[in-house]
């Protein structure tokens, strides 16, 4: 059975907020469907080859971080878009999506899209969290052709402008920016959203889709499994009223 | 003008000392709200005395507020201090002009001491008023308002001017920072390793793990806990050490630890009791209290300080920790808590709310503590409690926790008595949020077998 192998990318400094349960759950997912996986750790200073990966995770990073991991990741541009048009799976949650757009506040970043990601402008006034130049909600989101919401958080920094390629309609909270409902990007098998923090934990349907298009890929079977992962997430949906589409 | 102001004050908060008998409610703020509205500058036209104290962080600020004020108390001083921990800028007000002569304008104390909201104390009063501010820590902590650790960083350090003596937590890489950015004069201190220190990350959810200065990743000698420990950086002279104040052979079964040369009694055994005391010491030191005046209140006046949240029910001890959502490095020292105590125990865990602040639910920060900790043997059962009880057990099962020690325990308030005294054994500790400690100490003490 062909092996999966799995990178953790900037694994050390791109976890500002519970980012690294996104690998616990994939790799629970993988120990379920009894697949043979490795899974990478690198980081700043480590030589990266794009080559040897199926699936490659980046979360979330605080601002000073993701310049550092800016600055690094332009290294490999040509190698990680190549892979990315090629079909390997990128999961870049939080500001890690960012990198992917032409520019970051003005510096250059991948472009492997267009849209540009600069410094929320308005000032966001909330009685309970005060004024605050950041874009803070609870999320619910739908995707297209999936009947799952998605649950989640939003607290980003930058905005940006993307208009294609849409992952999420916003139900509630944030989108791109502070006026759009619609939000994240989708395209090849990359996907990026601003939603933050253990994403593929609450969401359980999502890492469904996500794993069996991986496996699929590969004519590896996939099996539904009965998780608390699913009891959870349809606990938080009764809990906070939230029906599926 | 501002004598009015501050009788106005003062009336109201006797009037809400009064109301408070009828309506539970607090009334630190509304006095402090009203004086600001008519004088939004009031705390400026005060005379101040020789010493105003800050103490600010992402947790420890009480524990190490009411230990400064012991000893400065202890010591013959007077101290106005907001002992009920309100620190937001309209309960100071109310605080400060409540101890304001009316007259003279003075404050009636030897020292002013305030625990300080490390976001927002820049709009208590202006940059020349703080003579010495405490930096207990700058870590995750109500990520929804406060955004990035390294924002609330910055957010001190717009709030001091160079007038202030900073007294830095250096086992905090981010704390220690302000000594690269600013001109201030500062003294650092730190704890010395410890047994139960760890010489690689236990995870990797660390914060600020590079330089300030050159941007590479700091070396570690060891971790207390998180990214709390002594570093260095190869290529500059950033790092814990040389240490000004140096914790020491910190024993937490019989609650005593060494600062400098000398043996202290820790009123509570905890690791963060040994920080909240090296830093109460080493600010009562630097303010002129001898180390035999220090020792003399920390060691001959001793009072556990968890006390009230510590009682039985039969033969089960059970000690409740107020354990606050969102601050992961603080939630996990609550678990590294737990873990040190000897024999069975049996772990109640849960939150309704994730805030007091604001409803925001953010549960991400479930994911930045080590609940892998609690995978040990002496852990009996886990039961999960409160609106979020299967996110929490979820979390343990990613801990890697058994299936048979975790238990989800929809309406406590009526089952859990019953659930966790006649299924499991052993010590109780509650790792729950302040809004349950009623009704779950309530749910505990009515036995029904």
């Amino acid at each position: 059975m062909k092996k999966i192998n799995i990178l953790h990318l900037y694994y050390d400094i791109a976890n500002l907020s519970g980012d690294a349960g996104n690998m616990m759950a994939i790799k629970k997912a993988l120990d379920e469907q009894k697949v043979n996986y490795s899974i990478d750790k690198l980081s700043l200073g480590d030589n990266i080859d794009f080559d040897k990966y199926d699936l490659v995770y980046l979360g979330h990073m605080n601002y000073e971080v993701q310049e550092l991991v800016r600055d690094d990741i332009l290294k490999y541009k040509r190698n990680l878009l190549d892979r990315i048009e090629d079909g390997m799976y990128f999961i870049a949650t939080g500001n890690a999506y960012e990198l992917f757009g032409k520019s970051i506040n003005g510096k250059k970043a991948l472009g492997l899209f267009k849209y540009e990601s600069t410094k929320v402008k308005e000032i966001i006034s909330d009685e309970e969290i005060q004024n605050t130049e950041r874009l803070v909600s609870e999320a619910i989101c739908y995707m297209k052709n999936f009947d799952y919401p998605i649950i989640g958080f939003y607290n980003h920094g930058n905005e940006n402008n993307n208009k294609e390629n849409i992952l999420f309609d916003v139900e509630k909270g944030f989108g791109n920016d502070t006026t759009a409902k619609v939000e994240g990007i989708h395209k090849y098998h990359f996907y990026g959203t601003y939603l933050l923090g253990p994403l593929l934990i609450r969401n359980p349907f999502l890492l469904d889709k996500i794993i069996k298009d991986l496996l699929t890929d590969y004519n590896i079977p996939f099996k539904e499994v009965d998780s608390l992962d699913k009891i959870a997430y349809r606990e938080y949906l009764r809990n906070f009223k939230i029906e599926l589409k | 003008m501002t004598f009015i102001v501050i009788i106005i004050n003062k009336l109201l908060t006797l009037m809400i000392n009064i109301l408070k008998i009828f309506i539970h409610k607090d009334g630190s703020v509304l006095p402090g709200h009203i004086a600001s509205k008519i004088d939004k500058d009031i705390l400026n036209k005060l005379k101040y005395p020789k010493f105003v104290i800050g103490v600010t962080g992402s947790s420890g600020k009480g524990s190490t507020t009411r230990l400064i004020a012991k000893i400065l108390k202890g010591n013959g001083y007077k101290v106005v201090w907001n002992n009920n921990g309100s620190n937001i800028t309209n309960a100071l007000t109310t605080l400060i002009l409540n101890h304001t002569n009316p007259f003279t304008k003075k404050i009636r104390c030897d020292v002013l001491l305030l625990e300080l909201d490390e976001s927002s104390f820049y709009k208590v009063f202006n940059k020349n008023q703080l003579t010495h501010l405490i930096v207990t820590n700058l870590t995750r902590d109500q990520v929804a308002r406060n955004g990035e650790p390294i924002l609330v960083y910055n957010k001190v350090k717009d709030s001091i001017n160079n007038k202030t003596h900073l007294i830095l937590n250096a086992d905090d890489p981010l704390v220690l920072r302000f000594i690269t950015e600013t001109n201030n004069t500062y003294t650092k201190y730190g704890i010395l390793r410890y047994d139960t220190d760890y010489n690689k990350p236990y995870n990797d959810t660390l914060d600020s793990l590079y330089c300030p200065n050159c941007k590479k990743k700091l070396k570690y000698h060891f971790y207390h806990y998180g990214n709390i420990g002594s570093y260095y950086c190869k290529d500059c002279d950033f790092g814990t050490n040389p240490l000004d104040y140096k914790g020491k052979d910190i024993n937490l079964t019989n609650n005593y630890m060494t600062i400098n040369d000398h043996i202290v009694k820790l009123d509570h055994g905890a690791f963060f009791t040994a920080y909240a005391t090296l830093a109460a010491y080493t600010t009562c030191n630097l303010i002129g209290i001898k180390d035999e005046e220090i020792m003399n209140v920390l060691n001959n006046d001793y009072k556990e300080s968890n006390s009230e949240n510590i009682f039985r029910v039969g033969k089960r001890r059970i000690e409740m920790i107020d354990s606050k959502p969102e601050n992961a490095l603080s939630y996990e020292q609550t678990i590294d808590y737990i873990n040190e105590q000897k024999g069975i125990k049996t772990v109640i865990i849960g939150f309704d709310n994730v805030s007091r602040r604001y409803s925001l639910n953010d549960l991400s920060w479930l994911y930045d503590i080590d609940f892998e900790k609690l995978n040990n043997k002496e852990i009996d059962k886990i039961y999960c409690i409160g609106r979020f009880r299967y996110d929490v057990a979820l979390r343990m099962k990613y801990a890697g926790i058994p299936d048979n020690k975790v238990v989800i325990v929809d309406n406590y308030k009526k089952v859990l008595s019953n659930k966790v005294f006649n299924h499991s054994i052993g010590n109780i500790y509650t790792v729950i949020f302040l809004d349950m400690m009623v009704p779950v100490r309530k749910a505990l003490s009515e036995v029904k077998r």
